[in-house]
C-alpha cells in the first residue's frame, strides 16, 4: 500500500467509512500483532490488545495528525494499552511461548531452541527496553519511528536497543552453557 | 554460527501469523459495538437532560393548576377539544384511496 493510498483510506475512515478502516486494519494487522506478541509475550492477550488498539484508533482517528505512519500510530496506541494492562494485572508471569512452537524452523529462519531462548530473555528485559528491541530489531521500524511510537527521545531508544541487544546476547550465550 | 547471528535470526523470525480476515472482522465488530454503546450513552444523557428541563418547566404550571383547579380544567378541556377538531379536519382532508 502506497503512502497516498493510506492517506486516502485514513481520510475516508475519518468520514466514517468502515470499509476504508477495515482495509487499514487488514494492511497493518501483521505488524501490530507481531510487535504486541513480542512485547506482551502472551500471544492470545497480544491479539486482544491489538484488536483493542485498532478499536481505539477507529474511535480517535480524528486525533491522528499524520506525522507518523498509521501503522506506527496504532503500534503506539497498542504499546500504551499493553503497558498499562501489564501494570494493572501484573501479567508478566503469565507468558506463553507455544505460538513459537507452531512455526516451523525453516519458515521462521531460526531454530526453535534459539527462538524460545530469545523469547524468554526478552521477557526478562524491562518494558521500555523490550518494546524498543521488538520494534527496531524484530519489526523493522527505524529508531526515529520507534521513538515516535514509544514517546521517548531518539537517544533513549538507541540506548535501549543497544543495551537490550547486549543483554539478549549474554542470556543466549548463558543458555548454551547450561 | 555465532551467537550474534543466532540472535539476529531469532529476533528477525516473524512473530505475527499470516493475515487473518477473522481478525479484521472481529475488530470491526468490536468497533461497531463500541460506537453503539457511545451513541446509546449520548442519547440517554440527551433524554435525561430534556426530561429534567421539562420537569423544571412544568413544576410551576402544576403549582398554578393546584391553586386554580377550575380554570385549569377548562383550559385542559378546551385544548382537548381543539386537538380533536384538528384531527377530524385532517382526516376529512386526507385523499381517499382510488379503489373506494
Amino acid at each position: 500500500m502506497t503512502d497516498d493510498d493510506e492517506a486516502r483510506l485514513v481520510a475516508d475512515a475519518r468520514r466514517g467509512d468502515a470499509r476504508a478502516f477495515s482495509r487499514l486494519v487488514d494492511a497493518h494487522q501483521q505488524k501490530v500483532r507481531g510487535f504486541l506478541r513480542r512485547f506482551a509475550g502472551h500471544w492470545a492477550d497480544a491479539d486482544d490488545l491489538a484488536q483493542e488498539a485498532f478499536v481505539i484508533a477507529w474511535a480517535k482517528l480524528g486525533r491522528f495528525e499524520g506525522r507518523s505512519s498509521f501503522c506506527s500510530w496504532v503500534c503506539g496506541v497498542g504499546y500504551r494499552i499493553a503497558r498499562d494492562a501489564r501494570r494493572s494485572h501484573a501479567r508478566a508471569g503469565a507468558r506463553d511461548f507455544t505460538w513459537l512452537e507452531e512455526q516451523d524452523d525453516v519458515g521462521a529462519g531460526a531454530p526453535l531452541e534459539d527462538r524460545l531462548a530469545v523469547a524468554r530473555a526478552m521477557a526478562a528485559l524491562p518494558d521500555d527496553q523490550r518494546a524498543a528491541v521488538a520494534l527496531c530489531l524484530s519489526e523493522g521500524f527505524s529508531h526515529a519511528e520507534a521513538a515516535a511510537i514509544l514517546g521517548m527521545p531518539l537517544g533513549t531508544v538507541k540506548s535501549h536497543v543497544t543495551r537490550g541487544r547486549e543483554r539478549l546476547l549474554k542470556m543466549l550465550e548463558a543458555s548454551d552453557e547450561r | 554460527m555465532s551467537a550474534e547471528d543466532r540472535l539476529t535470526r531469532a529476533l528477525g523470525a516473524p512473530a505475527a501469523p499470516a493475515k487473518d480476515m477473522r481478525f479484521t472482522l472481529e475488530v470491526m465488530r468490536k468497533a461497531e459495538a463500541a460506537r453503539f454503546r457511545a451513541e446509546t450513552g449520548r442519547r440517554l444523557l440527551h433524554g435525561a437532560a430534556i426530561a429534567g428541563l421539562a420537569v423544571a418547566a412544568l413544576a410551576p404550571l402544576g403549582v398554578w393548576a393546584g391553586d386554580n383547579a377550575d380554570t385549569a380544567l377548562d383550559l385542559a378541556l378546551s385544548a382537548g377539544g381543539a386537538v380533536a377538531m384538528l384531527s377530524l379536519l385532517r382526516a376529512l382532508r386526507r385523499p381517499r384511496p382510488a379503489w373506494r
